[in-house]
């Protein structure tokens, strides 16, 4: 056996070394221009593997089976004193070895030399025991050996029409992904991706690169003896078919992918904007259309707050963009949730990016595990990350942390000067706050802190120093926050939550919600409510639990609006009815506020604030087609930027 | 069956309507050398393939040195070597891996005879077997087959393709060694003059069925061609044995297949006189055996 292993070892050499070579340039070309296949993943990893598989087949039996029949030497072979089995045993081990070094290489190519691409492909272990995993494995191999003893069939494999037609094919279709994965890498933007269409790229160069390398190989002479040598039907069919698919690319998935740089005029319904920390961008998304599954499947775009230097940085389907708190990057989380397959059941998929968002240079994050409604939260100066159970350290550069939490833990916050981590957990039924140091911290912390015996959930402020025990009432039904000072342990009982972006930058106030109607400002140096804020001080409107600190610390926006929830009022016959959100502006204590006076405030139904900019305008979506600035002293308003939607469909968008 | 090396009975196989082999009833003894003979599309090969287990026949028993070819094919080969006809070894090794092959493929390889086989063929170790000479592929072929010291050796049709000198070199090293080592020999040929310089025992397969099998000096001793002259102009004379007649004028020259005392008897009461007798070359004896026989008019 082992001879026979060793003759058809050096039988598949050839062109397994064509493939390492073809893998070597794919290493090092990602290593001096990054991953080129940051989206790769492990469900359509298999997918492709399987499209794969047939081809290796082809080619593996050609030179193991085909050959062997077309130099003659099958009567030599009958005479050794072994059984047919192990004889062809010994073939198909080879094959399959070839295979499996081939597919490792892909997997190697496709994860990258990075530390996340191997933390994602760890990850992809547990599947192998999964009944998606071992269906794909056998497809795989099934396709794997019809290609083997296909090529079986004829003395050359490559002689006959069929087969030839079906290599050419399965050429065509890698060659077509690599195509639209590749080349907008050079000329389009940064996430060139087809859209909602598996990428093909690494079989695809693997392939090209092969089929070069034997073409040169059989040029040469050196593999005269191969079935390649002068197969030259499959190099007419790769190459007409590689033509092919160069020419109707740009015409595949009309409206959705492009070749070139997409401009304002192919903005979409916007949504989303938002202010950079240090107020000098702006990013948005924007949508096909307005229905729910192209609302989960957004591009990314940024701009100055005066609309200049508009740029797409991501391409669809972006679930989620967050801006870092150094402003120079954005974390983006792509993928499409609910990709539906006709031969696969619904799969999910993922993966996570920084952006740069001047030049937009993209770092893969690898995929970091999604959880449901998850934000990724930052430690103050964008050091670390947490996003749902994983934690990143992003800087010099992106490494994901390989730390074991407690069961059920959940980060709450980060201190940034001693590169710890705060996490909570219940211990004995009660929540309990830890502290750990990285990188070589403790799974289970330093206890820190207890919450009161009916604590139900616990925040941290942005920089360490306060943690808030929320409690619900019995009685009343409704929240009751304990904010304890870290350092000090002293404590300050208030009804409602913080709510969101709460904090001011300095923390010297915090602003808390309660019971959806009413908000208490309280002073954290002298730790008392110095103000309370109901529908009586906003016009007889609702506030809603979004607070936006101008950079400074001196002044908050927040909105409003009106809500009837007597139906006989209702002007639309419905049980609770929203009216038109206003925009208001306070200072820091809660004093001065005061409505926007903008004439056309009134009439907007969708509103959405982004923050403010260095230069103290406020930016706010509107109605999901415009973005604008607005001047929170005289209330004048400038459009930066229009929807290129026709107006005629702005109904559609008009829900919030 | 005990003293055969191979023995077959009623071996029949048929490809649709052609039957290419036709009921043979094959008899090698241990330590011969079998010549087996026939014209191109006898059927030799399609003989050996059966005997070999690589395809079935159609009817019929066999057995080789005692294996059933079919059941027992692994062990078999163990103990019979085979080298196919023009055989094709794999060109990119080079002498000295094609031994390490062998050696690892067959358990009863013998190291120090495949190195005495390889040096006495002058066959380069470092050469690439798809750059030696025609020739010297035979001898490798011939190195791999007797380097396993097998029981039994079956070439088909060895010589194929070689030119005259590298023919004969090739045959007379097969006589050398396997004079030297005593193995069974079945070899077939169409290359009547091979045969007759090694065979000891000879089979003549003719349209797929075996019409001759004899020790060859048994074989030459009875067939004899017969030269006579006649009174007058010779006609046809009308008789079973006789293989091969054919006459100009008074005189006749008759091949019997067994040319006994009493067959001459008989030409002499025809009034024949001058009879002489002629031992006859293999290649006679074969061409007298497989030529269409003219149609007889009595005499």
């Amino acid at each position: 056996m082992k001879a026979l292993i060793y003759k058809e070892f050096r039988e598949l050499l050839a062109p397994a070394l064509v493939v390492v070579l073809g893998a070597l340039v794919l290493l090092l070309v990602e290593y001096w221009r990054g991953p080129l296949l940051d989206e790769e993943h492990r469900v359509l990893a298999s997918v492709f593997f399987m499209l794969g598989a047939p081809l290796l087949g082809l080619l593996a039996g050609s030179h193991t089976l085909a050959h062997e029949r077309g130099r003659g030497s099958e009567a030599f072979q009958g005479s050794f004193p072994v059984s047919r089995g192990a004889i062809w045993a010994a073939k198909l081990c080879t094959a399959l070895l070839m295979l499996a070094v081939v597919y490792l290489l892909l997997y190697a190519v496709a994860f990258g030399t990075e530390p996340q691409g191997a933390h994602a492909f760890r990850q992809t272990l547990p599947d192998l025991g999964t009944s998606m995993i071992l269906l794909h494995a056998a497809t795989t191999f099934f396709l794997f050996c019809l290609g083997f003893f296909l090529s079986g069939m004829r003395k050359n494999p490559f002689e006959a029409n069929a087969v030839a037609l079906l290599a050419g094919l399965l050429l065509l279709m890698l060659w077509m992904f690599l195509a639209a994965d590749v080349l907008p890498r050079f000329f389009g933007p940064q996430l060139g991706i087809l859209y909602s269409t598996p990428s093909l790229s690494t079989p695809a160069i693997l392939a090209t690169i092969l089929g070069l390398g034997l073409l040169v190989a059989s040029g040469s002479g050196y593999m005269a003896s191969l079935p390649l040598a002068y197969s030259k039907r499959l190099w007419r069919t790769t190459i007409a078919g590689a033509i092919l698919c160069l020419a109707i690319i740009p015409a595949f998935f009309t409206g959705v992918r492009y070749l070139g740089e997409p401009g304002p005029e192919d903005i979409g319904w916007v949504e989303h904007a938002e202010v950079s920390p240090d107020g000098e961008w702006v990013m948005f998304r924007d949508y096909r259309d307005d229905s729910h599954y192209h609302r989960l499947r957004s591009r990314l775009w940024r701009m100055r707050p005066d609309g200049t230097e508009l740029k797409c940085l991501a391409r669809p389907p972006v679930e989620l963009a967050a801006w870092l708190p150094d402003s120079q990057s954005v974390f983006v989380s792509w993928g499409d949730r609910g990709a539906n397959f006709h031969f696969l059941p619904r799969t999910h998929l993922r993966w996570d990016w920084l952006i740069e968002v001047a030049e937009g240079r993209t770092t893969s994050l690898a995929e970091l595990g999604y959880v449901e409604g998850a934000l990724p939260q930052f430690s103050a100066q964008g050091t670390y990350m947490s996003y749902g159970a994983s934690l990143v350290r992003l800087k010099p550069r992106p490494v994901v942390l390989e730390m074991q939490l407690p069961q059920k833990a959940t980060v709450v916050g980060w201190e940034e000067n001693k590169s710890a981590v705060y996490f909570s957990y219940s211990k004995k039924g009660r929540l309990t706050l830890a502290r750990t140091e990285l990188p070589s911290g403790s799974p289970l912390g330093r206890a820190v802190a207890q919450g009161p015996e009916e604590a139900a959930s616990i925040k941290l402020s942005p920089h360490a120093r306060w943690v808030v025990w929320e409690t619900l009432a019995t009685k009343s039904a409704s929240t009751v926050a304990t904010l304890e000072n870290l350092g000090s342990g002293a404590r300050l009982e208030v009804a409602g939550r913080p709510a969101g972006r709460a904090w001011s930058p300095g923390e010297q106030y915090v602003w808390m919600q309660t019971n959806g109607r009413q908000m208490a400002v309280v002073d954290l140096a002298h730790l008392r409510v110095i103000k309370e804020l109901g529908t009586s001080n906003f016009s007889g409107e609702e506030p809603l639990p979004w607070h936006y600190w101008s950079l400074d610390g001196k002044r908050v926006a927040l909105a409003t609006h009106k809500v009837v929830r007597d139906k006989a009022q209702s002007p639309s016959d419905r049980v609770v009815e929203w009216g038109p959100i206003h925009l208001w502006v306070s200072n820091a204590a809660g004093s001065g506020l005061r409505r926007i006076a903008g004439s056309a405030m009134t009439d907007f139904t969708d509103f959405d604030i982004g923050g403010w900019t260095a230069e103290g305008q406020i930016i706010v979506t509107v109605e999901k087609r415009k973005i604008i600035s607005i001047d929170p002293d005289t209330g004048v308003q400038t459009e930066i930027l229009t929807s290129s939607v026709p107006p005629e469909n702005s109904e559609a968008g008009g829900s919030h | 069956m005990t003293e055969l090396a191979i023995e077959t009975s009623g071996l029949t196989r048929r490809f649709g309507r052609l039957v290419a082999v036709d009921g043979v009833d094959l008899q090698v003894p241990k330590g011969s050398v079998y010549g087996y003979l026939g014209l191109n599309g006898a059927g030799k090969t399609t003989t050996i393939q059966m005997l070999m287990g690589f395809i079935q026949p159609t009817a019929g028993e066999m057995s080789v040195l005692g294996f059933n070819p079919l059941r027992e094919d692994v062990a078999m080969k163990r103990a019979v070597s085979y080298v196919p006809e023009r055989v094709q070894m794999y060109d990119w090794m080079r002498v000295r891996e094609m031994l390490w092959f062998g050696a690892n493929i067959h358990p009863y390889w013998d190291r120090e005879f495949a190195e005495h086989l390889r040096a006495r063929f002058e066959l380069p170790s470092e050469r690439r077997i798809g750059q030696l000479s025609r020739g010297m592929q035979g001898k490798m072929a011939l190195t791999m087959a007797l380097a396993s010291r097998p029981v039994l050796v079956v070439l088909d049709d060895p010589t194929a393709g070689l030119d005259a000198v590298v023919r004969r070199e090739f045959m007379e090293s097969i006589v050398g060694i396997l004079q030297e080592a005593g193995t069974t020999v079945f070899f077939s040929s169409h290359i009547i003059d091979d045969v007759e310089r090694v065979a000891d025992r000879v089979g003549i397969l003719h349209q797929g069925k075996l019409i001759v099998q004899r020790p060859l000096e048994e074989l030459k001793a009875s067939v004899k061609r017969v030269v006579a002259t006649f009174p007058a102009v010779a006609r046809a004379i009308a008789d079973d044995d006789i293989l091969q007649q054919e006459g100009e004028g008074r005189q006749r020259a008759i091949i019997w297949a067994d040319c006994a005392e009493e067959k001459l008897h008989k030409l002499a009461a025809a009034g024949a006189t001058d009879i002489k007798v002629e031992d006859c070359s293999l290649e006679d004896i074969f061409v007298a055996y497989v030529r269409p026989r003219p149609a007889l008019v009595e005499g």
